[in-house]
């Protein structure tokens, strides 16, 4: 079967490849910010003559092999005027294009020249993309620009509610999506427990969601990619931009190293709640803040090749009292290195650093915790631009993985706690990957894609061994799952290889265009994931750790297929998205009732390996220019997750029947828009309605001990109420004064204005004074008014 | 430990802005169920020879009468086939007993029959280590100014150890209980510690530390997790029906809820100074 399939692409690409045989010549180069010379990602550089296409990568590189001739060509970008060129080809060419802002013209032209449109042609699908100027522009609560609460806003993304950390894309939980920082893999991204997201958004150049169709140099997780591009830094002149808001301010300096050839970049942010803390008595000894810093120099060594140095450090800290101390945050580091092998060849090498810490100092206790995840990667990437019509994507890459589950130890000299360390783990990921981008003809292209997926646990001491291999164990008297008691224990070498998997991923998106408006779309794609995210609750928290597939524990395998219908209409003033998709999971965990998944040194014990799945219709209506534009989403979709008992003896979780994932939500409807008043004011809307989340309410109760105990039933078969909210927000630009280059706005926004009490949670208590039942709401923004002030020089 | 994690987590995400409100929210009940609270405590130094069953069902979750179950037959019988029989004190669903013998280390099996249903488990008799002080703190809780209580004992080192700590305060009225194991302190000396941030001084607390089995420290650490006020939120893990260890052998799936345990327990009255 595998080699069938794998002739069949060998014939693919060698179609492909000899299907040139007209002279032709190579035109690449790169596109830029006039400004500052940020090389964009994702720009469209159309040639009329031969209607077709070309976009700019991860690194602003363009390279399109055409006939020779005169051309008119066309490059358009969200955001930036138009910039038409007449170039005539008779040599390889090397021409590195600048665009120029809207900003800087007069606002009533630019609108139309700002298209948005869906792009018809590719077979790209399922991919959202969002420009930081409108992520910027959207009322957030307390005013904190925040680029994981904007993409809730897109069909097939939801969240847990107010306050929740993560995002769940098509139905799959917050762990199944890889979210990456300039390739670098962020393992939390969210601070203060989920109210804000980790991105400083004067830092991030460009993010793209991946929901399906995903291209074969993503891996690693099961539901989603988050794609975020941090800014280079302006190569021309030195430039300050920052923002203070009611949380937290940030500051982002950014300027030539060697003019033009090099540039750095530095961000702040910092949240000040705690000093006015520090100013109340009560609170003085408490203090709660988080901080990030965003980091990235460039360097030009010649045409040929850039060098590119970034990172990441963001910390949340907590503290009560004297009492405890929390603390937790991302780092990560990266070297990149873009080699032109020639006009054709594109390559990056990636050197990559990131870590996840989380630490907790409980003094009443006298305790000290500490936790965390390393990894250690290596990429190397290839994009050749072999014609006009045919483009291959192809790469290794290697992640070693070093978890700390969990240290305990004493924190004082007469503490009572024992020093203990969980066993460490440590795993090997590589992979390899090849992608085609291929133009069949004028109406039909294809992605098709294999990457193939290695992993490797690798020694530890103290491998627990159990009867028949079952680390659980069931019950048949009381019906109920068990931790079975280890047989003995195994002891490997740090190298050894305890476990491994491999699994061949294919992905495959196809395109075909019914006219210049209108086309299909249709993608498959199986997506294998090695980690595991410990969390029993419906929104990841801080603490909870990762742990890598074993023996015990399987990789989770995703397959998807998505199909959609694409229309540009109005003259492409309006564009319309439908997708449909049906996703599957297999070896989903799930945890036997009543697990302690805390400082567990053997999570084997409490896990089962069970399926979801999820399937849906997702509607997206844009509006792609004039003073009013945005869009209207809607996703109808289902959600569920089932762990079936492994024999016949056994019940399963749930009695073995399919029940709602907690991030089931059968209606999603968000509206976002922003309106063009004038020069000075932009105004800004968005709506949200969606069905509440699946919970489980108690159907009875009864006493035991002298304490009143709520029964429950199947899972998740209730509804919180329905959630929704609908936030406003004016940006104030005043007129340019006359310092030079000094710019600044106003932004002023209310979150939930008409002060929804949209329930977090909805918790089964007994009155400690009337001693009855009750249900009891918990909310957490009402109406939330914020200010804030951004300003750019 | 984990209960303080999972307050934490919960205290900290609503350190700002959250706001509660009792609802009205309708509830659907299933049919009842057979409630078995069969806890045996024997007291250090005791008798232990009084002791106390107590039969009821499952109530829609807004009653306010917990519903007797009265006319059943109730025994526990030792390893050497001594049967303890069980008596209801008429109509209240309570069965006592006044001739049980408990010993250390002793298996009992619990027996009760019940609108023709037969209902057993078996569990064993477990020791406690004995609270040798207790120490207040007034600096104590996570605001540190509330007055915090800590009862210690010598956690034994040869043997994993479970505890059950319960809290009764003159200022509240319902008691407060946690499960807790030694995987952190097997063989040193540790303590339970009062949550109760309306600490008075003059307020007595009667602490009592209880000896449990594995089994039992899983159902009870579920069961404070389901009945405390902490739940809830994102953070919520699923809750799910409690199974104890009580097996319904007439009809297995028509399970009973509760749990047939024996410890023994140690206790220390304290008056908050």
């Amino acid at each position: 079967m595998i080699s069938k399939n794998y002739f069949l692409f060998c014939l693919l690409l060698l179609s492909g490849i000899l299907a040139s045989a007209q002279e032709k010549f190579t035109l690449s180069g790169t596109i830029s910010d006039n400004n500052s010379n940020e090389t964009l990602i994702g720009v469209n550089l159309f040639i009329p003559e031969l209607k077709t296409e070309v976009t700019t990568n991860e690194y602003g590189f363009y390279s399109i092999t055409i006939p020779k001739g005169n051309y008119s060509i066309r490059i358009s970008y969200m955001g930036y005027q138009t910039l038409e060129e007449q170039l005539q080809l008779n040599q390889n060419t090397k021409t590195n294009f600048k665009l120029i802002t809207n900003e800087n013209t007069l606002k009533e032209v630019i609108i139309t020249d700002t298209k948005t449109r869906t792009d018809i042609r590719k077979p790209e699908m399922s991919v959202n993309k969002l420009s930081i100027a409108a992520v910027k522009k959207m009322p957030v609560v307390l005013g904190e620009v925040d680029v994981l609460k904007s993409i809730l806003l897109l069909p097939g993304v939801t969240n847990a509610g107010e306050g929740a950390s993560g995002f769940n894309v098509r139905g799959g939980g917050a762990d199944q999506n890889l979210i990456l920082l300039d390739e670098a893999t962020i393992f939390n991204s969210s601070h203060v427990f989920g109210f804000f997201s980790v991105f400083n958004p004067d830092a991030i150049k460009d993010l793209k969601l991946y929901k399906g169709g995903i291209p074969a140099r993503f891996g690693g997780r099961a539901s989603a990619v988050l794609d975020i591009y941090q800014k280079d830094g302006n190569s021309k002149e030195f430039q300050a931009n920052g923002g203070i808001g009611l949380i937290s301010s940030r500051l982002l300096l950014e300027g030539p190293l060697t003019k033009e050839k090099g540039s750095f970049l530095i961000g702040g942010r910092s949240s000040y709640a705690h000093l006015f803390m520090k100013l109340s008595k009560d609170q003085k000894n408490n203090a709660a803040y988080f901080y990030d810093l965003n980091t990235k120099v460039s360097y030009k060594l010649n045409s040929n090749n850039n060098l590119y140095l970034s990172g990441y450090f963001g910390r949340d800290v907590f503290r009560l009292a004297n009492s405890f101390t929390n603390m937790y945050g991302n780092s990560t580091l990266n070297l990149r290195w873009n080699h032109l092998f020639s006009d054709k060849l594109f390559s990056n090498l990636s050197l990559i650093y990131s870590d996840y810490y989380y630490g907790l100092n409980l003094d009443f206790v006298g305790f000290q915790w500490d936790s965390g995840i390393k990894n250690y990667t290596v990429k190397y990437d290839f994009k050749n631009y072999i014609t006009d019509r045919f483009k291959l994507n192809y790469g290794v890459n290697a992640i070693y993985y070093d978890f700390n589950p969990g240290s305990i130890q004493p924190s004082r000299a007469d503490s009572g706690i024992n020093f203990s360390q969980l066993d460490k783990k440590y795993a090997f990921e590589p992979a390899l990957y090849i992608n085609a981008d291929q133009e069949m003809s004028k109406k039909f292209s294809v992605s098709y894609g294999l990457r193939y997926s290695f992993f490797y646990r690798l020694g530890q001491s103290n491998v627990n061994v159990y009867a028949n291999n079952s680390p659980v164990t069931f019950n048949t008297n009381m019906q109920i799952y068990e931790k079975a008691t280890p047989i003995g224990t195994q002891n490997f070498q740090k190298n050894e290889i305890l476990k491994s998997y491999n699994y061949l991923e294919p992905r495959l998106s196809l395109a075909y265009q019914l006219n210049e408006k209108q086309s299909f779309k249709a993608s498959y794609n199986r997506m294998v994931q090695y980690l595991q995210l410990i969390s029993n609750t419906s929104s990841p928290t801080p603490l909870d750790v990762w742990t890598p597939s074993d023996s015990f524990i399987k990789p989770q395998i995703a397959n998807q297929i998505a199909i959609g219908y694409f229309k540009n209409f109005k003259n492409e003033s309006y564009s319309l998205e439908i997708e449909t998709y049906f996703k599957k999971i297999d070896n989903r965990i799930d945890y036997i009732d009543g697990a302690d998944l805390i400082a567990n040194n053997a999570l084997e014990q409490i896990i089962l390996n069970g399926k979801m799945r999820a399937y849906g219709l997702e509607v997206l209506l844009k509006k792609n220019e004039g003073r009013l534009n945005g869009w209207v989403s809607y996703t109808l979709s289902k959600s569920e997750q089932q762990t079936p008992g492994r024999n016949s003896l056994e019940i399963g979780i749930n009695q073995g029947k399919w029940y709602n994932s907690a991030y089931d939500k059968t209606h999603n409807l968000a509206i976002t828009s922003s309106f063009l008043y004038n020069e000075k004011w932009t105004f800004g809307t968005n709506f949200t309605l969606q069905s509440g989340q699946p919970v489980t309410y108690p159907n009875g109760q009864y006493q035991y001990l002298g304490i009143t105990i709520p029964s429950y039933g199947l899972r998740n078969k209730n509804r919180l109420p329905a959630y929704h909210h609908l936030d406003i927000s004016a940006t104030l630009t005043p007129r340019k004064n006359n310092y030079r280059n000094w710019k600044n706005e106003w932004v002023f926004s209310i979150y939930n204005i008409y002060n929804r009490k949209n329930a977090a949670a909805i918790n089964f208590r007994q009155n400690s004074e009337s001693r009855d039942n009750e249900a009891v709401k918990t909310s957490i923004f009402g109406m939330v008014p914020a200010v804030s002030y951004n300003f750019k020089f | 430990m984990k209960k303080i994690y999972c307050f934490l987590v919960w205290f900290l995400s609503f350190l700002f802005l959250s706001c509660e409100e009792v609802i009205p929210l309708h509830l659907e009940t299933a049919p009842p169920k057979l409630v078995i609270e069969a806890a045996i405590v024997w007291k250090k130094g005791s008798s232990g020879s009084t002791q106390k069953i107590k039969l009821s069902t499952t109530t829609s979750f807004y009653t306010n009468t917990p519903s007797k179950v009265s006319g059943a037959t109730v025994f526990i019988k030792n390893s050497t086939n001594t049967i303890f029989n069980f008596i209801e004190v008429p109509t209240t669903g309570e069965y006592k007993c006044s001739n049980f013998v408990p010993v250390i280390g002793e298996n009992y099996t619990l027996t009760i029959i019940a609108n023709g249903n037969t209902y057993v488990a078996s569990e064993t008799l477990l020791p406690v280590a004995p609270i040798t002080r207790v120490t207040q703190n007034n600096q104590g809780g996570f605001n540190g100014k509330n007055i915090e209580l800590k009862a210690f004992y010598n956690d034994p080192s040869n043997t994993s150890n479970y505890y059950l700590y319960r809290y009764t305060y003159s200022n509240q009225v319902t008691s407060n209980f946690y499960a807790d194991n030694d995987s952190f302190f097997n063989g040193n000396e540790f303590f339970s510690i009062s949550q109760n941030d309306n600490l008075k001084p003059g307020d007595k607390v009667e602490i009592n530390h209880y000896g449990i089995s594995k089994t039992y420290y899983n159902y009870m650490n579920i069961i404070v997790n389901i009945a405390g006020n902490s739940g809830g939120s994102p953070f919520q893990s699923p809750p799910a029906t409690v199974r104890g260890n009580i097996t319904n052998s007439t009809h297995p799936e028509n399970f009973p809820l509760g749990y047939f345990s024996l410890s023994e327990y140690d206790t220390a009255n304290y008056t908050v100074q």
